[in-house]
């Protein structure tokens, strides 16, 4: 059952990492006519991704926290005895990285949906590249550790 | 609902009790997953294994979010609440300053 969940946790990251590094390179992008594929990969309509952003979020953050404690029992343990102390700052990095965008969601919601487009317009860039940091870090570090306890 | 609640606040106030809570340690409660306990406070029991704390540093930053997010949202005025909704600026710096004081251990190699 746990590695069902996580590898759920995982896909649900890859859905999400999609749609806020849409996101979060849109919200930088001056008006201007789409050039190329980076480009048209920025060239979204970047509100309309904000409310699946939260979803998944909230969805993989419940998922990351309900098998938080099978990390602590089998892979830190694992990690501790071999002296990885290292891998296990990372993966303490990733859970309080993980509670900065989860506590930012609702000015995250805020910035999109509730103050005008034309308001905030930095504020909101500020707290999109935190969410696209934070998901990425996670994404990343989580896999990592991942790979590592399969090395043990 | 953002009528009756200033998002951005709860943002900001729920970041800086997570902070404070990591920093000195406080959490609501704690979890013992070794055997699936919740206590309120810290057993010194090793038979029990490892207490984990980041769900208890998670749940004791909400309530009071909430209640100064609603309270600034009824009562201050509106200058005043986007002052302090700029705060949201250095929601991740407080943060991170407090993992690294809480996890630094951790990449000096000296363990938890």
């Amino acid at each position: 059952m746990t590695v069902f969940l996580v590898i759920l946790h995982a896909l649900v990251s890859i859905a999400l990492i999609g749609a806020v590094t849409h996101q979060g390179l849109s919200v930088w992008r001056r008006p201007a006519p789409v050039r190329g594929f980076i480009d048209r990969f920025r060239a979204v309509p970047a509100a309309g991704y904000t409310a699946p952003i939260i979803l998944l979020y909230v969805i993989d953050f419940g998922l990351g926290s309900y098998i938080y404690p099978a990390y602590v029992l089998d892979v830190k343990a694992s990690l501790a005895d071999f002296g990885l102390y290292t891998e296990i700052f990372l993966f303490q990095a990733k859970e309080h990285i993980a509670v900065i965008g989860f506590l930012l969601l609702p000015a995250y919601w805020h910035y999109w949906k509730k103050a005008g487009l034309g308001e905030f317009t930095m504020t909101r860039r500020f707290v999109t590249t935190v969410v696209l940091i934070a998901v990425w870090w996670n994404l990343v570090i989580g896999h990592l550790l991942n790979n590592v306890r399969g090395l043990l | 609902m953002s009528r009756f609640i200033s998002l951005p606040l709860f943002s900001v106030v729920s970041s800086a009790v997570y902070a404070v809570a990591v920093y000195v340690n406080y959490p609501l409660f704690r979890y013992y997953p070794l055997v699936e306990r919740f206590s309120l406070i810290d057993i010194p029991d090793r038979t029990l294994g490892p207490a984990m704390t980041w769900y208890g540093w998670i749940a004791i930053s909400i309530p009071p979010a909430i209640i100064v997010a609603v309270a600034g949202q009824l009562l201050l005025p509106t200058r005043l609440l986007d002052r302090l909704n700029n705060l949201v600026w250095v929601v991740p710096f407080v943060i991170l300053y407090a993992g690294w004081i809480a996890e630094k251990s951790w990449l000096l190699g000296l363990g938890g």
